[in-house]
């Protein structure tokens, strides 16, 4: 199969939403004004570690405009997981809507409502707490040790592999055939690191509570999972999910973070127990503080390699800081393995030691890239150190040893999503071709030719890095969609995937479109509304394109079936002879009736009845994208400053359905991952207080810093995958790291493994070599 | 924010309201640094004074021997001055490093200086050009060095609604280069910076000025490195000389943008680079 009889899917459709965006249309969450709405304000723990002895809130009642002052007290204690994952979670049941224990500077003590902020922020002042500071731990090492502060001591919290020692999540397995590194003509071991790395999606995370006329419950949200909202709160705050509706409306930007559960539970406590509609809307301070993060990362990597280029074992170890709570911190750890570990052949032994930490930290969850990000970091700087080693030349030695089609890894199987993973083999791949383009566009051969012998302070340096990651959970995704024929001809695409500004409604539209012989602009898509748009897990997991893409492509499917059905009545025609073009159901002897034809036959004229199909989609398989990354960097010796002067980002995501939303997704994700590499962390006092939460202090790359970015899209085909198509958003952010590590060292000859690399790591380690 | 603005239209009427405002009150210029620290919660003022309608502070002005600089000039009308590019190469150097675009459209020589931060951009250049600053208080004027108005980190010498009216640059023939290490290209506070002005005649230094940024509490004129050099050749041995010179002038400190060890070899750097860039 190819792209070249596609008419509207693989073409640059502008994104439908756009226009109106651009010209300020109120769209997002907060664009709504509520009659009687209410401010709410939480209270935030000042501790990094303490128990709520007493707590007052008679004189925060008192202030004139507060509504209700809410408590652990007055809230169901439920243990739940905010990670917003498919049911039952892979994360531990460690979060209470409010606790009387808080476990970061940071953590939910209280919650106002008030008739105005004012109000509501001189009601939290008036909240008398009475804490009993407990010892804390803000180190994971630390936190495993024998008689470290227990975080999660609480004796209803479920799901935590081994509380006493703050272990949230545990994972090991291993791969034997026959005796480690025996085969091996060197063995590498090295440690690499990632620090505390915050979302910064521009809109903050905005949750208004209101109430429909039969007294239902309407969030209104800024999510990325609007069915796992619906069922966690109602598990959260124990009323029945149908008396939740659940709507996401336009979103300014999720990765990651949005998949968390994290106002909706007590901004609608609050609604419930006013009578009244709430909006919580973050701070950025708060967005930094009490969201979620990265999670950050020690990896620990060993592996055996011969002087030909054979990989013959390799040990991953990940110890991450899951923070406070344990969002995530299961499938962050085991896709740190297993979307790096099967990338490469390895001949003998493999070996996986996951743990996440509890920590009194702020807490970590879901970002773009997903544990791969870690993973990657390791696996690919290991990968030019053996090159080095056996000298060879590193794209050489890449091009030898990554999975090649039709092949399979017994990672594949072993590690899965919290759970057993399936098997698979490759069934697509342009890595070989996205690793060509990208010498050629970089000038890989001149540049290493030129930089060979360099003098004085400014070094320039090549470094690349390949990586491959998945396409939604096998096996655990699902995904429907419904469409709707109308008079004109047109269609209602109804969904319940979440457009987060990715644009994935576009190519939704485009799929059912491309199916149906007509225009996107005659679908009119509907999406994440939980009253109205069948049932999707959400935008997370790479798995939008590939799960609801395949949904919407035999909900079309279904549909084209009974629009044929129809227009061979009315052409008087066998079926078989009949296909949907150009908003015609056309003959093979030239006759053809137009789709509004079909639509007003089917409604008013002839065995009436309303052309209307639905249809879920799940995956035994994750067809994993792949890309290889080129950067040159120039390295100031002098300073340590690195300035990254071209990126070349070639990826393979099957089919594009819309090339230049894909491109975006790709530039977009490089450049988050250029900002982790060169300048983003979140800083901490020794007790445990955020030092730099705000973009004043926290700095990512605005569009002045951006180096050139270039993103290219090499087609393959993807047998199970929508019109071939694969992911596309996440995997851009992994390369960064270890491409400009390798460029850095090519430049300078040091090796950077404490991300980010600042002037000043840069400085030091060049002293230290020198 | 304070709920009490006042806009008054000459200096006149400045001293003829102030004494009826709320005791704690500032003057607001461009408002690129006040409005960051109101929204930061750590402004307690009742009643800000908006200068920027003052039409005695404003303007490029040149005499015989000196430059006038109103404290209300906006960053970016002086970046267009053809006055200033002929006069004031250092801070001509230096406003491309100063905040953003956006930012240099608001901000103002005034309030840099005012604002008393060990990192202003503006002030540093000033001080390497050898400016001076004019004050006024209630029509009482008074002209000092501008090295003399600057106590500690926030602390100026000025008093109780002393009003920064101008800035005063002497003419001296002289070419300069302005060096900054910051975070990231535009919105960054500096990790150092250096501001260097000289009059080079044949290779030869006749007068040299070096102004640092961020490396101490206050701007650092580096008075022994700046006598070290005038006079002498700018040759690799005496730049190096110099740039060692250099690190025993500053006392930076470890804070969430950089780390003192960093802030003071980067000194020497910034140094020599920049009198690399005069020769």
């Amino acid at each position: 199969m190819n792209t070249k009889t596609l008419k509207v899917v693989n073409q640059p459709v502008a994104k439908m939403d756009a226009l109106g965006l651009a010209c300020g249309e109120p769209a997002f969450t907060d664009d709504v004004d509520l009659k009687g709405l209410l401010c709410g304000k939480i209270l935030w723990s000042p501790h990094a570690h303490a128990e709520i002895k007493k707590i007052d809130v008679s004189e925060a009642l008192k202030v004139p405009g507060v509504k209700a002052v809410l408590t652990y007290k007055d809230l169901p204690r439920v243990p739940h997981t905010t990670a917003g994952q498919g049911y039952p979670e892979p994360s531990p049941y460690d979060t209470y809507t409010l606790d009387n224990k808080v476990r970061f500077v940071g953590d939910r003590v209280a919650a106002v409502a008030a008739e105005t902020p004012e109000a509501a922020h001189e009601a939290l002042a008036k909240i008398k707490v009475e804490y009993k500071q407990l010892p804390a731990v803000f180190d994971t090492f630390e936190a495993m040790k024998d008689g470290a502060p227990a975080i999660h001591d609480e004796p209803d919290s479920k799901n935590i592999p081994d509380a006493k020692h703050n272990i949230a999540a545990k994972f090991d397995f291993e791969v034997r055939n026959g005796d480690w590194f025996k085969e091996a003509d060197f063995v590498l071991e090295h440690s690499w690191k990632i620090p505390y790395l915050q979302h910064c999606a521009i809109e903050p995370h905005v949750t208004i509570a209101s109430f429909d006329h039969f007294g239902r419950l309407v969030l209104r949200t800024s999510t990325q999972v609007p069915f796992h909202v619906r069922r966690i709160v109602a598990q959260a705050l124990k009323i029945p999910v149908k008396k939740i509706r659940v709507i996401k409306p336009r979103i300014g930007g999720g990765f990651g973070s949005k998949q968390e559960v994290l106002l909706e539970d007590i901004t609608a406590a609050l609604a419930l127990k006013t009578g009244r509609p709430v909006k919580i809307e973050y701070t950025r301070r708060e967005t930094f503080v009490s969201s979620r993060t990265r999670h950050p990362s020690t990896v620990r990597m060993k592996a055996g390699v011969k002087k030909d280029g054979t990989i013959t074992d390799a040990e991953m170890e990940i110890t991450l800081n899951t923070g406070a709570y344990g969002s995530h911190a299961l499938t962050v750890m085991m896709c740190s393995g297993s979307h790096t570990l099967p990338f490469y052949k390895v001949k003998n032994n493999i070996r996986f030691i996951g743990r996440s930490v509890y920590t009194n930290m702020p807490v970590a969850g879901a970002y773009r890239g997903y544990g791969a990000t870690q993973g990657f970091f390791a696996w690919e700087s290991l990968m030019d150190m053996m090159a080095e080693k056996i000298g060879m030349d590193p794209v050489e030695f890449r091009r030898m040893n990554y999975i090649r089609l039709g092949e399979g890894s017994p990672v594949f199987k072993a590690m899965g999503e919290g759970r057993e993973g399936v098997e698979q083999v490759i069934t697509s791949t342009g890595l070989l071709e996205a690793i060509d383009k990208g010498l050629a566009e970089i000038k890989w051969t001149q540049k290493t030719v030129k930089y060979r012998n360099q003098s004085g302070p400014i070094r320039r340096g090549l470094g690349m890095a390949c990586m491959m990651q998945g396409s939604g959970i096998p096996e655990v995704d699902m995904a429907a969609a419904t469409l709707k024929m109308n008079e004109d001809g047109s269609f209602n695409l109804l969904i319940g995937a979440a457009d987060l500004g990715t644009g994935s409604d576009t190519i939704l539209a485009q799929i059912a479109a491309e199916v149906l012989g007509i225009k996107t602009d005659d679908i009119i898509v509907y999406s994440s509304d939980t009253d109205v748009t069948p049932f999707d897990v959400g935008a997370y997991a790479s798995s939008t394109t590939f799960i609801s893409g395949g949904a919407v492509k035999k909900a079309a499917e279904k549909v084209r079936e009974m629009i044929i059905e129809v227009a061979a009545k009315i052409l008087d025609e066998k079926k078989e002879n009949l296909r949907l073009e150009g908003g015609k159901a056309v003959s093979k002897n030239g006759a053809s009736c137009s789709l509004s034809e079909v639509a007003n036959t089917s409604l008013y004229y002839y065995d009436q009845h309303q052309i209307t199909a639905s249809a879920s989609h799940f995956a035994h398989t994750s067809p994993p994208p792949f890309q290889a990354n080129f950067v040159e960097v120039e390295v100031d010796t002098e300073t340590g400053k690195v300035k990254i002067l071209d990126y070349v980002s070639c990826v393979d995501c099957g089919t594009a359905i819309n090339p230049q939303l894909a491109e975006g997704q790709n530039d977009g994700a490089v450049l988050n991952g250029i900002s982790h590499t060169l300048s983003e962390e979140m800083e901490f006092s020794s007790n445990g207080t955020p030092l730099n939460a705000s973009f004043r202090r926290y700095k990512i790359f605005s569009a002045a810093d951006t180096p050139p970015v270039r993103t290219f899209i090499i087609p393959s085909w993807e047998p199970n995958g929508p019109f071939g198509a694969k992911s596309v958003s996440e995997i851009g952010i992994n390369g960064p790291l270890p491409a400009v590590a390798n460029a850095i060292y090519n430049a300078c000859g040091v090796r950077l493994c404490d991300a980010p690399f600042t002037p000043e790591k840069v400085l030091a380690a060049i002293k230290k070599k020198d | 924010m304070p709920k009490l603005i006042v806009k008054p239209s000459s200096l006149k009427e400045l001293w003829k309201i102030t004494p009826a405002l709320p005791y704690k009150r500032k003057y607001l210029s461009g408002g690129t640094d006040l409005v960051n620290i109101s929204n930061a919660g750590a402004d307690d003022s009742d009643c800000w004074l908006d200068v920027s309608a003052l039409t005695e502070l404003w303007g490029i002005k040149e005499t015989k021997s000196s430059i006038f600089i109103g404290a209300a000039v906006k960053i970016s009308e002086i970046e267009n001055s053809v006055t200033a590019r002929r006069w004031l190469p250092a801070l001509i150097a230096a406003i491309p490093h100063f905040a953003s675009p956006s930012l240099r459209n608001m901000a103002t020589l005034g309030g840099n200086a005012a604002n008393a931060s060990p990192c202003a951009d503006g002030v540093c250049a000033l001080i390497s050009e050898r400016a001076s600053v004019w004050l006024e208080l209630k029509g009482k004027k008074r002209k000092i060095p501008l090295t003399g108005l600057f106590l500690g980190p926030k602390k100026t010498a000025l008093k109780k609604d002393e009003l920064i009216t101008g800035f005063e640059i002497p003419k001296w023939k002289h070419t300069a280069a302005y060096q900054k290490l910051g975070p990231r290209s535009y919105f960054g506070i500096s990790k150092a910076a250096v501001a260097i002005s000289a009059d080079i005649k044949a290779g030869v230094a006749a007068k040299v000025s070096i102004a640092l940024a961020s490396v101490g509490p206050v701007i650092v004129y580096a008075a022994k490195t700046s006598a070290f050099l005038s006079g002498k050749s700018l040759v690799a041995d005496v730049i190096s000389e110099a740039a060692e010179l250099v690190k025993t002038e500053v006392s930076p400190i470890t804070d969430t943008r950089s780390e003192a060890d960093y802030r003071r070899e980067m000194c020497g750097v910034l140094v020599s680079r920049a009198l690399q860039g005069l020769t």
